[in-house]
Order: structure tokens, then C-alpha cells, then sequence
């Protein structure tokens, strides 16, 4: 994502887009457009949110290439692909310490779909 | 669970575990069994859980690629596994959680043990028996 924010509790969230080349940057803009553009629906967590997204290969791999970049930017998170069996749901969850639900509060509406973002309070 | 490419079944207990890599597009398969065996020769470490195995992988971007590559096939070749992969902060250990119902834990065992997937020591640690 594209900000810093600092948490009410001072704990740093800082995601840092140098930590990619130029190139990769542009890519992984709209890789993450992309990406959360086709999120399904929206579970809160206790420390973060759950994206369900459309079990398929391909956004299999394009959710794991946006975590492979977004991991560089933003190290603070915790990434997880999960994956259910018989081709049910894909989700991807955010999480991490106090202040990243925060943050993906913040930062993530604007990529997301306003009706999905509206039914999950987000 | 990735042994040949030939579908095989297993009946545990009214569970019908079955494998079919014709599920996997034919021009997917050689990559399937590539990235297959170069991820869990990567392995570093394998934890037993309540309902399979988790796998400890080295945390760079080219494997995270590779592991959702082998994964987007996977899943259709043996339908009834239940894939997790957790990215930790700070460039933490990728871990690779494969689980399944009644049967399926044995079932990897067994893989693991007849095809020798897993670097030898990382099998003997984690208690499989070489084939």
C-alpha cells in the first residue's frame, strides 16, 4: 500500500514502495487494483481482515505475486493464502500487531469495491 | 499428492481420497512436477498437525511464486487437500500447511516416505522412513 500511518498505540506502520524497483512499482499498482478489485467479500479478523477472492488459478498466482512485492513495501504484515479443498473458497488474510487493521482501514477502501466495503463495515 | 502421474486412489474409513493429475492441464503437467519436487526439496523443516504436515520454506519471493504455482495445480489434481500458506513479517519463514480430513495425513505420509521428496534429513527429522 501506499502510506505510513502510526498506530494509537505509537507502534510504527510504515510501508515503504523504494523497496522495490520503479518498474515493479508501476506493476504492482495495478496488480493490487487488480487484486482486490475481484475480493468477494470481507471478513474482520481479530487482527486483521480476510479478503475471499475467486478460486482460480490464476488469482491464485496473482494474489501470491502481489504478496511477493507487497512483502518488500510493507514488511509489517502477515500474509496468508488459504486455499480450501474441492475448489471452495480462496482467501487472502492481512494481519499483524496493533495498528495494521488500522492501516488496511485506511488504506484499502479505495481499492475495493464500495458494495463489498459497505456490507463489511469496512 | 504429487507421487507419478498416474490417478490412484486410496478408501480410508469411507474416505475416498483420490488423485487424478489428468485434472491438471496437460501442458501444466511437466511444470507441476518441477516446481513440485524443487519446493519440497527446499524444505527446511516439517511440523506434524491435528490433520497433516506444515512445511518450513525459505522466505524469498521466487519461492512464494513457485509454491503458488505448484499449488494452483495441486489443488486440482488432489481435490481434497486443504492448502494454507502463511507469509510471516519481517522476512520470517514461509510455512506450507497441507491438511485434509479423515485419512489424508497417512496418505501423505506415505507419499512422502515412498518418493523421497524431502531432503533426507529434513524426512528423518520429521520421522519418515526412508523408502
Amino acid at each position: 500500500m501506499l502510506n505510513d500511518t502510526t498506530s494509537p498505540n505509537e507502534s510504527i506502520i510504515a510501508c515503504n514502495l523504494n523497496a522495490i524497483s520503479a518498474d515493479q512499482r508501476e506493476l504492482h499498482e495495478v496488480l493490487s487494483h487488480s487484486l482486490f478489485a475481484a475480493v468477494q467479500e470481507i471478513q474482520t479478523l481479530p487482527n486483521g481482515y480476510a479478503f475471499r477472492l475467486p478460486s482460480t488459478s490464476a488469482m491464485i498466482l496473482k494474489a501470491a505475486e502481489y504478496v511477493a512485492n507487497e512483502r518488500l513495501c510493507c514488511p509489517f504484515f502477515n500474509f496468508t493464502l488459504e486455499i480450501e479443498p474441492n475448489e471452495r473458497s480462496f482467501w487472502l488474510r492481512l494481519t499483524g500487531d496493533e495498528g495494521v487493521k488500522v492501516f488496511i482501514k485506511a488504506e484499502f477502501p479505495a481499492i475495493l469495491d464500495p458494495g463489498i466495503v459497505a456490507t463489511a463495515g469496512l | 499428492m504429487q507421487s507419478d502421474t498416474t490417478p490412484h486412489n486410496e478408501v480410508i474409513d469411507e474416505v475416498v481420497i483420490a488423485c487424478n493429475p489428468n485434472a491438471i492441464p496437460a501442458e501444466m503437467r511437466n511444470q507441476w512436477v518441477e516446481n513440485g519436487k524443487q519446493v519440497y526439496a527446499a524444505v527446511l523443516e516439517v511440523q506434524e498437525t491435528p490433520d497433516g504436515y506444515q512445511f518450513r520454506l525459505p522466505s524469498d519471493s521466487s519461492m512464494l511464486l513457485k509454491i503458488a504455482n505448484y499449488i494452483s495445480n495441486e489443488r486440482l489434481c488432489c481435490a481434497f487437500l486443504h492448502f494454507t500458506l502463511e507469509i510471516t513479517p519481517n522476512s520470517g519463514p514461509f510455512w506450507l500447511r497441507l491438511a485434509g480430513g479423515e485419512g489424508v495425513k497417512a496418505y501423505m505420509r506415505s507419499v512422502f516416505e515412498a518418493n523421497s521428496l524431502l531432503r533426507e534429513h529434513v524426512a528423518e527429522a520429521a520421522g519418515f522412513r526412508a523408502a
